[in-house]
């Protein structure tokens, strides 16, 4: 918007106009930061709990069950598993 | 000799690796002088010749005289160079730029004293040894690549982080390291037999000294024994652990094996990191966790061989010594028993380290017209209901719906609450209020805000050092220090009406309070109430004789137990009224039949305050929002007279029955209300009015006023 540089009222309301903008601006990229903050606590805390989850005697114990579930679930990912696993052995049969 | 570095090697029947290492030495690329300096305690293979030819200054002392600490401060007084490198006999330099690495770590700052370098393995050492080797040296240089300047914080995090883990700190190897003579001058090393560096890296620290890992000052060094060799070494190792530094391996079969179960896991990751999988880590991690489990044994038997028969010492020896000699050095005054024993979770901590005083810190600025604010509220833990946090939440949403960006920090010194973020986020936003607010555990993410606001007494503590804000204001909806008996918590939290805080108070009566009795400039906000949950009913839809009784007896000052006996006196006048306790949990004690119908949810309350025919609810401090809502709802109410009510609904009595506090007076004043329904109905929708006109929006109107006029105003100028 054009102002009048001699008009010194005119000028203190641009300026007033620029500073709400960039205050308004600043605001929300503190807002965002919040919660990029909050987002990043919240995964190391899933993390976290994931870890604890996959390093626990009950899970590892129940890691053949699990397996055995998906081999139900989905029949050809079973079936691709126990190949390689075929490959494995024959392998080292061979050595 | 200045600029000269010296290479101080103590030797004994070094010859295996002597060669390798002197060589390696004579080969670094430096352009300073470099001294080699040897001292040796009687070899016989050889080791003299291989030092004699590569130059180096030899000094031969007896076998007897030799000690790890007294020696090395002996090399250090009859080296002429201003750093002292170290090695050990069989510590071999990995490249030529190793004693460049080192001196490159005094570069670093002034304050360094020491610098040391990681040692790597020998080709031939065991899986168990490199894998040690690469996770131990990874605690520095962010995963052992990088430079790591090392000091001691001595604040009480940095303290906290020191005790737990002093290690990470304190290492020093003679291995591989160097040391500055003006540090060495200033804490030479004490004269013990083993552990000798390790103490002088404590004490360097504790001195306030700098201490740098270098990455580039690798050394070649690793030891492979046979297994039961290890295990007698280890019981060496131990034991001088013990002898000098007080170290007790901690033991139980549980602990025990579990730690040896993770030190073979940790063999099986970089196994497997390597290409080893399946059935081929069988073999490798068996001796793994043979090594571990004579490592183990050897370390609790070793830091136990004081209990041990000296004949028995002797043949666990690989050393041959049947001696335990305990040596008298001065416990590190920051980590011995007293200092440990200190609890820095202790609940209070938060308040002892505000002392001494100090005010509100605010960052200056020139004033701000209006216009958007950033807002940090800094809130307590809470239990679904809470009608103080309801009010913090709903004043949250008020400066959200006006263009204000809002964060909640959750303060919780008494540790009441282990749910994430998340979790907490979500429950206001279902059981509370639909906020949009970002939530925080602690104030650890605490960056900046425009207004931090303090909502209870505790957090005033730590919102008071907040850095960042350009103001910090006190949301006090009630006059705290009343909530406890004459004792430190009643101290405490009438300290932070010396903070220097601005205030908004909840009512005329908490802000006339806090300007009047504190000197505080306050401003104060009106809650508003559910107009759409807490609906009116008319006098017809009640039922005759069903009084309301707000029973939260856990909250002395709603003086339950002077309502109950109010209504018992009713009682014995009116045997017929009906009483439904409503409010707590805890199941009621009341000196006459009633219901209890415990917490309940705000439309089941309303129902119940349209149901009832009179309502009773006190509070000793602030106007309870409960009579508010009360109000709302049509039901005619006893409340105690005072100039906390009279703030908040006039002194007339148009309102409200007011009673003075004794049981006698509360009946009479429900008695009144039983009995003239017209004169009850005529307040209650006089009540509903006064009710109606007071608004969140309104609410909102004020606190977004006070925090304005407290940021249009900064503080020189106030």
């Amino acid at each position: 918007m054009a102002v009048d540089p001699d008009n010194s009222e005119e000028r203190a309301d641009c300026a007033g106009v620029t500073l709400a903008a960039a205050l308004e601006e600043r605001n929300r990229l503190w807002a965002e930061l919040q919660l990029h903050r909050s987002q990043e606590r919240e995964l190391i805390e899933l993390r976290e709990r994931l870890g604890s989850i996959e390093g626990s005697g009950w899970w590892r114990v129940g890691k053949p069950l699990r397996l055995a579930r998906r081999a139900v679930l989905d029949p050809a990912l079973a079936a691709k598993v126990l190949l390689g696993y075929l490959r494995i052995f024959r392998a080292r049969l061979g050595r | 000799m200045p600029g000269t570095v010296t290479v101080a090697i103590p030797v004994l029947n070094g010859a295996r690796y002597l060669e390798e290492v002197l060589s390696a030495v004579s080969s670094q690329r430096l352009d300073r002088e470099v001294e080699l300096l040897i001292v040796d305690s009687g070899s016989t293979d050889g080791s003299l010749e291989i030092a004699r030819r590569h130059g180096a200054t030899l000094h031969e002392i007896h076998r007897r005289d030799f000690s790890h600490g007294a020696t090395r401060n002996r090399m250090m007084e009859l080296a002429g160079g201003d750093h002292v490198a170290f090695l050990t006999q069989d510590a071999t330099p990995a490249h030529d730029g190793w004693l460049a690495a080192l001196l490159e770590g005094f570069e670093q700052a002034e304050d360094v004293a020491a610098v040391f370098g990681p040692h790597e393995p020998r080709p031939d050492a065991s899986h168990m040894i490199k894998s040690e080797m690469g996770r131990h040296f990874a605690t520095w240089g962010d995963g052992g690549r990088e430079i790591h300047v090392q000091r001691l914080d001595r604040s009480p995090e940095g303290l906290a982080a020191y005790r737990a883990f002093p290690g990470g700190l304190t290492f020093l190897s003679d291995v591989n390291c160097a040391i500055a003579r003006w540090a060495w001058e200033r804490v030479p090393y004490r004269a013990v037999p083993y552990a000798e560096d390790q103490l002088l890296g404590r004490e360097l620290i504790e001195a306030g000294h700098a201490k740098v890992f270098h990455p580039g000052a690798r050394v070649l060094h690793s030891h492979d024994y046979p297994p039961a060799a290890f295990f007698r070494r280890y019981f060496d190792e131990f034991r001088s652990l013990r002898e000098v530094l007080g170290f007790r391996q901690p033991w139980g079969l549980k602990r025990t094996l579990w730690d040896v179960r993770g030190l073979t896991g940790f063999d099986k990751r970089w196994l497997r990191a390597r290409g080893v999988g399946g059935t081929d880590l069988v073999a490798p991690l068996a001796v793994s966790m043979r090594h571990h489990a004579l490592r183990m044994a050897g370390a609790v038997i070793g830091t136990r061989a004081d209990r041990l028969p000296a004949a028995v010492r002797g043949r666990l020896s690989l050393e041959g010594r049947s001696t335990y000699v305990p040596y008298d050095v001065p416990n590190s005054p920051l980590l011995d028993s007293a200092a440990k024993g200190f609890d820095e979770r202790w609940t209070w901590e938060f308040v002892r380290r505000s002392y001494p005083r100090r005010p509100v810190a605010v960052e200056a600025h020139a004033g701000r017209d209006g216009g958007p604010m950033t807002l940090a509220w800094v809130v307590p833990s809470w239990k679904v209901g809470s009608g103080g946090h309801t009010t913090i939440f709903r004043l949250i949403r008020q400066m959200e719906r006006r263009g204000h960006r809002c964060v909640i920090h959750l303060f919780d010194p008494f540790r009441r609450e282990r749910r994430s973020a998340h979790e907490l986020r979500e429950e206001i936003r279902t059981r509370f209020v639909e906020v949009d607010a970002p939530v925080f555990v602690g104030l650890e993410d605490f960056d900046s805000a425009d207004v931090a606001i303090a909502t209870e007494c505790w957090t005033a503590y730590p919102v008071r050092d907040l850095p960042g804000c350009l103001e910090k204001v006190y949301l006090v909806q009630d006059d705290e220090p009343q909530f406890f008996a004459r004792s430190a918590q009643s101290i405490w939290a009438q300290e932070t009406y010396r903070m220097g805080y601005r205030c908004i108070a909840y009512t005329p009566w908490m802000a006339r309070i806090l300007s009047e009795d504190w000197g505080l400039e306050a401003r104060w906000f009106e809650c508003g109430t559910d107009l759409d949950v807490y609906r009116f009913a008319a006098e017809e839809k009640r039922e005759p004789g069903l009084i309301a009784v707000y029973a939260r007896r856990e909250t002395e000052r709603r003086a339950v137990d002077l309502a109950l006996a109010g209504v018992a006196t009713l009682i014995e006048r009116r045997p017929g009224v009906r009483v439904v306790l409503f409010g707590s949990n805890d199941a009621a004690r009341a000196p006459f039949p009633c219901e209890d119908a415990g917490v309940l949810a705000p439309d089941d309350l309303a129902a119940l305050y349209r149901r009832a025919s009179a309502g009773v609810v006190f509070s000793l401090t602030t106007h309870s929002l409960v009579a508010q809502e009360m109000m709302a709802s049509g039901l005619p109410l006893v409340e105690l007279e005072g100039d906390n009510v009279a703030s908040a609904l006039g002194g007339s009595g148009d309102l409200v029955e007011l009673s003075e506090a004794t049981p006698t007076a509360i009946a009479d004043g429900l008695v009144r209300l039983l009995d003239d329904r017209e004169r009850a109905a005529a307040m209650a929708r006089r009540a509903r009015t006064f009710v109606e006109g007071r608004t969140w929006d309104r609410a909102g109107d004020q606190v977004e006023a006070a925090l304005h006029e407290f940021l249009a105003r900064p503080r020189d100028s106030a």
